[in-house]
C-alpha cells in the first residue's frame, strides 16, 4: 500500500532465528567476569533460597516436638533461627549479584549495539537513507535495541535461575513426599502451559495495540498541525469522529488484552490454590496416618508458594525470546548491511581539484526505473569558472550535483576528476575538496559556530566570522546577545529559512573546498540579498569551479554557461544574452520570473 | 565546553521536569476527576466489591490451613479434613472469580474513563480560537492528551487497588492479633523498619532511574539528529567526530543505567534480611509459645504464612503514593487545558448565513492579536459578487489576517464584516464555513489516501474528486502515482511534493464548492511552473465565485480586477494593475524595479 518503494527491510530473514538468538548470546559472553558474578549470583540464590522451607519446617516441627517432650533446651530454635537469617541475608546478596551483573552486561550490550547501530547508520549511502524513513531506523535503534536488552536482563541469567529453581524445587519436594510433589506437578505444567499461551496472545495484541495507537497519535497531530483546515473547511465535527474511531480501536484491543490478562491471572492463581487445597488434603490424612510431619506438610507449602513466581514467569521467559527474535533480526539486519558507496583498495588522493568532467553520465534512482532519471550528461568545470543548471522541477539539476561527491554512483558513463575516475578516489579526501550546499539545510542542536565549523570543530572563530560574513549572515549573528554562542534547532532561536540557508552557505565556505555547488541554495533568499551573496562570492570563487543550479533565472544568469534540462536531459545550453532569445523553456522561465520585462516584449 | 554546560542543564532540566511531575494532593482536582468516574458508578461499586472479596478470599487462606491443622489433623478428625478440603475449593473459586472480576471491571473503567476524558479534551480543541490552538504549542498539547491522561487513568487503578492493600494490612494485624498478640506485636516492630527502609530508598532509586532515563532520552535525540543530518554529516566528513560524541553520551548513559541498576538490586540485601529477621521472630517466639502450649502449632504456621503477604501491600502503597502525586501534577495540566474559555460562540440567536452573490464588506474593522499591537486600524472596503481582489503587502501589512477575519478565526475588536450583508458575528459558525473555500499556504496532507485527502469531509462521488482534481491540474500526477486515488500518502505528505501538496489542497478547497474562494499566500513555496498552473486553474475556478487572492508575488495578482495595497494594516491604494502603475504609488515602485516581492524593498 505503500507508494515509497518496497523497505529492503522486510522480514525475510537473512539469518535464522537460532542463530539471532546465538549471536546476542556471544555478545553476551564477552563480559566474562559479569557472567561469571551472575551465574554465581544464580547458584548462590537458588540454593540459599531452597534452604528456607526446610528450615521452616524443621522448625515447625522441633516447636511441636517440644510439647511432647516438655523439655526445656531450647538452643535448637536459635540455631533455626540464625540459620534462617543468614540464609536470608546471603539470598538477598546473591539476588543483588544476580540483578546486578544481570543489568549491567544488559546495559552493556545495549551500548555496544547502538554504538555500532550509529556507526553503521552514519556510513550507509543516500540511497539508503531514502529508502528507508528515519522513523523507522529510529524504532528500530530504540524499541528494538530496548527488546534486546530486556532479553538479556530477563531471559539470560533469568532462565537459568527459574530452570534450576523449578528443577531443584520440584525434586526436592517430591524428595520430601513423592505423593504430594506429583500433585506439585498438577499445578506446575498447567500454569507453566496458561502463562505461556497468555503471554504470546498477549504479545500479539499488544504489538496491534501499539499500532493503533501510533495512528491515533498521527490523527491528533495532524489534527493540530492542520488546525487551520480543519476550521477552513469546518471539519471540527468530521476530526471528532475520526478521533473517536482511531481511539475506538485502541480501546476495544486494551479491553481484549484485559480480558486475555485478567483470564491468565485468575487461572493461575486458582490452580495454585487448588493444588495447595489438595496437599492440604492428602497431606492431612498422611499425618493422622503418621506418614508425614506437620513440618514437612509447612515443608511443601513453602516449597510450593516458593515455585509459584518462577512457574508464572515461564510465560514472561518465552515472550522475551520471541520479542527478542523479532527484534533481534531487525536490528542484525541493519547492522549487517553494508555500504554501496566506499573507497576501494589502492585509491588515490588529490591536492586540488583541477578540472571536473562528466562524460556521457547518466543515472537513475530507482533501479526498476523504465528510463534514467538523468541521461547523456556531458559538461566540464575548471576553476574560475562558474556553471549554472536550471530546468523544471524534476528535470534533474539536484541529480547532478549530488553525483559529483559520490553521494550517489553514476550508473553510465563516468565522472573524472583531474582525468582520473571519480570512482578510484578516496571518498573523505574527495569529500573534503568539494562543498555542496544542499536544498534542505540541516541544521543541528548546537550553537552557530558549531554549525558553521561543522567539518571542522575547534577552529578559531575569525575563521568562522570570515566565512559568515560572505554568506551574509554575520550581521544578524552578531546582533544576537550570545552572538556565535547562540543554540540553534530544536531548542534554540528559531530561524528564517532564508537564514538556514545562509549558514548551510557559510559552512560549506568554511571547507575551504575546491568545486563549490549550490544546490537550489538561494531559492529562500529575497533577490536582494541573493545579489549580495553573488557579489561576496566574486573573490572566493576566483580560484574554484562553481556550480549552481537554481530555478531562479537572475541566480544564474551570470553563469560561464548554462544547462537548461528537462526530463533528465540536457536541451539547450549557452550564455544567458543568447538562451533568452531563443524560444524554449529558458525563456518562458525567465518571462515567467519576470512579468515586466514580458510586458515590454 | 558550551555544548557540555548546555548538555547538563538538560539532563538536569530533564530530571527535574519528571521530578516537578510530582505535586501533593489537590482536593479540587480529585473532587473533578471523580466527576467521571461517576458514569461508572455501579461497575466502579462492583469492583471494589470484588477487590474487598479477594482480598477476603486471599486472607482466608492461611487461616484455613491453621483452622484444617489444629482442629482436624491434630484431633484426627477426617471428616473435618474433608470438609474443610472442599471449604477451601470453595475459597479457591471465590479467589478465581473475585480476581478476574475486579481486574477486569478496574481496567476496563480505567479504560472508559481515558477515552471519556481524551474525547472532551479533543472536542474542546476543536472548539478553541486559532489564537489558542497555536501549532508552536502541539507538542505540549499533546503529551497532554496522551500522556497526562493516561497518568490520571492510573490513579483510578491504583485508587482501587490501593483499597484492596490497605484492607490486607489492617484485617492481617486482626487477624495475628487475635491469633497471638505477643507474636503480632513482635512482627508490627519490624514493619516500621521496613517502610523507613522503603520511604529512604524509593526517591533515592527514582532519582537515579530518573537520571538514566533522562540520559537515554539524550543518547536517542542525538542518534535522532545524527540520522536526520546524516547527509549533512557526510558531506562535511564529520563521521568519525559524531561517532566520539555518539559514543560518549552512550557511555555517560551505561554508567547512569549500571548506578540505578546498583539501586535497583541493593534493596535485595535489606529486604531480604527483614524478611528473614521475621521468620525467625516467628520461629523462637512461636516455638516458646507452641512447647509452652499457649499456643496451638497452627497458630505459628499462619504466621509464617501471613509474613510474606505483610510485605507486598507497604510496598505496593509506597509505590501508589507517587502514582498519586503524578496523577495530581498531570490532572492540574489536564484541568488547564479543560478550563481555556471557548472564545469565539455562536451568538444565542445565530442563524445560518445564505450566501448567494459572496459580496463581502469590511467596515470600520480594527484587529490586533495582542493587546494594543493593532494590526488593521478602521479597515473599510467592499468585495462585488464574481469579483477576484489582490491583497499585496508587506510582511506584517495584515493581509492573512483580513482572510482570517473573513472565517471568524479571530474576533474583530471594532466594526463589522459582512457577507451578503449578513453580519458573520450573528450567523452560525458551521455555516460560514461551508460557504467559504481556502487555500492556504502550507498545504496540509492528513494521513490516508488521495481521494480522501481531496474530499475530507465531503460526500463527494470519485467522479467528483476527478473533475476538480483535474480541474485544479493535480490530476495528471496523480494518475503516475502507483495507485491513483487510492494511494496512501504518507504522514505530512512526504512522498509528494510541495507543489503536489498545494494542488492537492486547492482541489479539496473546489470541491467545497462555495461563493467565496480565498487564497491566502498560496503560491509562495511553489516554482513558477506550478504556479502557473494554479494560475490558469485559477481562472476557470473564478469564474462565478468571489475571490480573494492574497500574495506577495505580483505576477499571482496582476491580473485582478482589483487591487488592494496595504501597508502596517492600513490600506495605502486600490484599483486594477493598470491605474495602480498610473498612481506612482508603492504598487508602481515595485514593479519598476522589476522585484518579484514587497519584501525586497528595503
Amino acid at each position: 500500500m505503500n507508494i515509497k518503494f518496497k523497505s529492503p527491510l522486510h522480514l525475510n530473514s537473512h539469518i535464522g532465528e537460532l542463530t539471532v538468538l546465538i549471536r546476542i548470546f556471544k555478545m553476551c559472553f564477552k563480559y566474562k567476569k559479569l557472567i561469571t558474578f551472575g551465574f554465581l549470583g544464580v547458584g548462590g540464590l537458588v540454593g540459599s533460597q531452597l534452604w528456607i522451607p526446610y528450615l521452616l519446617g524443621t522448625s515447625v516441627d522441633r516447636a511441636y516436638e517440644k510439647i511432647s517432650s516438655n523439655s526445656t533446651d531450647f538452643s535448637i530454635l536459635w540455631i533455626l533461627a540464625s540459620l534462617i537469617i543468614f540464609v536470608s541475608v546471603l539470598r538477598g546478596i546473591f539476588a543483588f549479584l544476580l540483578q546486578y551483573n544481570g543489568e549491567k552486561i544488559a546495559n552493556g550490550i545495549s551500548a555496544d549495539l547502538r554504538n555500532l547501530f550509529h556507526k553503521k547508520l552514519q556510513s550507509q549511502t543516500y540511497k539508503y537513507h531514502d529508502r528507508i524513513h528515519t522513523g523507522n531506523l529510529m524504532s528500530r535503534g530504540i524499541l528494538d535495541i530496548e527488546g534486546v536488552k530486556m532479553f538479556v536482563t530477563t531471559g539470560l541469567l533469568r532462565t537459568f535461575e527459574i530452570m534450576t529453581l523449578i528443577f531443584f524445587g520440584s525434586y526436592l519436594l517430591l524428595r520430601t513426599d513423592l505423593q504430594i510433589g506429583l500433585i506439585a506437578f498438577g499445578f506446575i505444567i498447567p500454569v507453566a502451559l496458561i502463562a505461556t499461551i497468555s503471554r504470546l496472545r498477549l504479545r500479539k495484541i499488544w504489538n496491534r495495540i501499539q499500532k493503533e495507537f501510533s495512528i491515533l497519535n498521527t490523527n491528533l497531530q495532524e489534527n493540530l498541525i492542520g488546525v487551520k483546515v480543519v476550521r477552513a473547511f469546518g471539519g471540527e465535527d468530521y476530526e471528532v469522529k475520526k478521533f473517536r474511531s482511531s481511539h475506538r480501536e485502541v480501546t476495544n484491543d486494551t479491553m481484549n488484552s484485559v480480558k486475555v490478562d485478567a483470564t491468565g491471572t485468575s487461572l493461575v492463581g486458582f490452580f495454585f490454590l487448588l493444588v495447595w487445597a489438595f496437599i492440604i488434603w492428602v497431606g492431612g490424612h498422611k499425618i493422622i496416618d503418621g506418614e508425614l510431619t506437620i513440618g514437612e506438610l509447612t515443608q511443601c507449602l513453602v516449597y510450593l508458594g516458593m515455585l509459584q513466581r518462577p512457574v508464572r514467569i515461564v510465560g514472561l521467559m518465552v515472550n522475551s525470546y520471541a520479542r527478542a527474535i523479532t527484534c533481534g533480526l531487525r536490528l542484525f539486519e541493519i547492522l549487517d548491511s553494508k555500504p554501496r558507496i566506499a573507497t576501494i583498495k589502492n585509491s588515490n588522493s588529490i591536492n586540488k581539484i583541477e578540472s571536473l568532467k562528466f562524460e556521457n553520465v547518466g543515472f537513475k534512482y530507482y533501479f526498476k526505473s523504465k528510463k534514467n532519471d538523468v541521461n547523456k550528461i556531458n559538461l566540464e568545470l575548471k576553476p574560475g569558472k562558474i556553471i549554472g543548471i536550471i530546468g523544471p522541477p524534476g528535470s534533474g539539476k539536484s541529480t547532478i550535483a549530488n553525483l559529483i561527491p559520490r553521494f550517489y554512483d553514476v550508473l553510465d558513463g563516468q565522472i573524472l576528476i583531474n582525468e582520473t575516475p571519480l570512482k578510484t578516489l578516496n571518498l573523505n579526501n574527495l569529500r573534503s575538496r568539494i562543498g555542496l550546499v544542499s536544498q534542505h539545510t540541516f541544521l543541528f542542536n548546537s550553537t552557530l559556530k558549531e554549525n558553521i565549523a561543522y567539518s571542522k570543530p575547534d577552529s578559531d572563530l575569525e575563521d568562522v566570522i570570515r566565512v559568515a560574513k560572505i554568506a551574509d549572515i554575520h550581521e544578524f549573528i552578531d546582533s544576537l546577545p550570545q552572538k556565535y554562542e547562540t543554540m540553534v534547532g530544536e531548542f534554540g532561536v528559531s530561524l528564517s529559512g532564508g537564514q538556514k540557508q545562509r549558514l548551510a552557505i557559510a559552512r560549506n565556505l568554511f571547507k575551504n573546498p575546491d568545486v563549490l555547488i549550490f544546490d537550489d541554495s538561494f531559492s529562500a533568499l529575497d533577490t536582494g540579498t541573493d545579489k549580495k551573496i553573488r557579489e561576496r562570492l566574486v573573490s572566493f570563487q576566483k580560484n574554484r569551479s562553481t556550480l549552481i543550479v537554481s530555478q531562479r533565472v537572475s541566480t544564474i544568469s551570470h553563469s560561464d554557461e548554462i544547462i537548461v534540462l528537462d526530463q533528465g536531459n540536457i536541451v539547450d545550453r549557452g550564455k544567458h544574452k543568447d538562451l533568452v532569445c531563443k524560444d524554449g523553456i529558458y525563456k518562458t522561465i525567465f518571462e515567467l520570473q519576470n512579468p515586466k520585462m514580458q510586458v515590454k516584449h | 565546553m558550551a555544548t557540555s554546560i548546555n548538555k547538563n542543564k538538560k539532563i538536569v532540566n530533564a530530571i527535574e521536569e519528571d521530578l516537578g511531575q510530582l505535586s501533593s494532593y489537590d482536593g479540587d482536582v480529585a473532587k473533578r476527576f471523580f466527576k467521571f468516574i461517576k458514569p461508572y458508578k455501579t461497575k466502579a461499586f462492583l469492583g471494589v466489591i470484588s477487590v474487598i472479596t479477594f482480598t477476603i478470599a486471599v486472607l482466608a487462606i492461611p487461616l484455613l490451613v491453621k483452622f484444617t491443622i489444629d482442629n482436624a489433623i491434630s484431633d484426627n478428625n477426617e471428616s473435618l479434613l474433608n470438609n474443610l478440603f472442599i471449604l477451601l475449593i470453595g475459597f479457591a473459586l471465590m479467589h478465581f472469580i473475585s480476581n478476574y472480576v475486579q481486574q477486569r471491571v478496574i481496567r476496563e473503567i480505567g479504560e472508559h474513563i481515558l477515552f471519556d476524558i481524551r474525547s472532551k479534551m479533543f472536542v474542546h480543541l476543536q472548539k478553541l480560537s486559532m489564537s489558542v490552538a497555536d501549532r508552536s504549542k502541539y507538542g505540549s498539547i499533546m503529551s497532554r492528551v496522551l500522556g497526562d491522561v493516561g497518568a490520571l487513568q492510573e490513579l483510578f487503578q491504583a485508587g482501587v487497588f490501593a483499597i484492596g492493600d490497605m484492607l490486607t494490612l489492617i484485617i492481617i494485624t486482626i487477624i495475628i492479633f487475635s491469633l497471638n498478640w505477643s507474636m503480632a506485636l513482635g512482627i508490627l516492630m519490624i514493619m516500621p523498619v521496613f517502610l523507613a527502609l522503603r520511604i529512604f530508598w524509593l526517591p533515592k532509586a527514582r532519582k537515579a532511574f530518573l537520571k538514566a532515563r533522562a540520559s537515554s532520552s539524550i543518547v536517542n535525540g542525538v542518534l535522532n539528529e545524527h540520522v536526520n543530518g546524516v547527509r549533512v554529516t557526510q558531506n562535511m566528513i564529520r563521521e568519525d567526530i559524531n561517532q566520539k560524541r555518539f559514543e560518549r553520551e552512550v557511555n555517560t548513559n551505561f554508567n547512569d543505567t549500571n548506578s540505578a541498576a546498583k539501586y535497583g538490586a541493593g534493596i535485595h540485601p535489606p529486604v531480604e534480611l527483614l524478611v528473614g529477621a521475621t521468620m525467625s521472630l516467628i520461629v523462637v517466639m512461636g516455638g516458646y509459645l507452641v512447647s509452652g502450649g499457649s499456643v496451638e502449632i497452627g497458630v505459628m504456621i499462619a504466621f509464617l504464612l501471613y509474613v510474606q503477604r505483610f510485605f507486598d501491600p507497604i510496598r505496593a502503597l509506597t509505590m501508589h503514593y507517587s502514582t498519586l502525586q503524578r496523577a495530581m501534577a498531570s490532572g492540574h495540566r489536564i484541568f488547564e487545558l479543560l478550563d481555556i474559555e471557548i472564545d469565539i460562540k455562536d451568538a444565542k440567536d445565530a442563524k445560518d448565513i445564505n450566501v448567494s452573490k459572496g459580496k463581502i464588506e469590511f467596515k470600520n474593522v480594527d484587529f490586533e492579536y495582542n493587546y494594543n499591537e493593532p494590526v488593521l486600524r478602521k479597515l473599510n472596503f467592499v468585495i462585488n459578487e464574481n469579483e477576484t481582489v489582490g491583497l499585496v503587502g508587506p510582511t506584517g501589512s495584515g493581509k492573512t489576517s483580513i482572510a482570517s477575519l473573513i472565517h471568524r478565526f479571530y474576533e474583530i475588536k471594532n466594526g463589522n464584516i459582512f457577507i451578503d450583508n449578513q453580519d458573520i458575528q450573528q450567523v452560525t459558525q458551521s455555516s460560514l464555513s461551508n460557504n467559504i473555500s481556502m487555500v492556504l499556504q502550507d498545504p496540509i496532507i492528513f494521513s490516508g489516501t488521495v481521494e480522501e485527502n481531496i474530499k475530507y469531509k465531503a460526500n463527494a462521488t470519485r467522479e467528483e474528486v476527478i473533475e476538480a482534481s483535474k480541474i485544479v491540474g493535480s490530476h495528471e500526477f496523480v494518475m503516475t502515482l502507483p495507485n491513483g486515488y487510492d494511494t496512501i500518502l504518507e504522514e505530512s505528505g512526504a512522498n509528494i511534493s510541495v507543489g503536489q501538496r498545494q494542488l492537492l489542497s486547492f482541489a479539496r478547497a473546489l470541491l467545497l464548492d462555495s461563493k467565496i474562494f480565498i487564497l491566502d499566500e498560496a503560491t509562495s513555496y511553489i516554482d513558477s511552473y506550478t504556479e502557473r498552473q494554479i494560475q490558469n486553474a485559477l481562472e476557470r475556478v473564478l469564474e462565478n465565485r468571489t475571490g480573494i487572492i492574497i500574495a506577495h508575488r505580483l505576477s499571482t495578482i496582476k491580473n485582478a480586477d482589483k487591487i488592494i495595497v496595504l501597508n502596517k494594516g492600513e490600506i495605502v491604494e486600490i484599483g486594477n494593475h493598470e491605474k495602480l502603475l498610473s498612481n506612482k504609488n508603492l504598487y508602481w515602485k515595485l514593479w519598476s524595479n522589476n522585484e518579484s516581492s514587497f519584501d525586497d524593498l528595503n
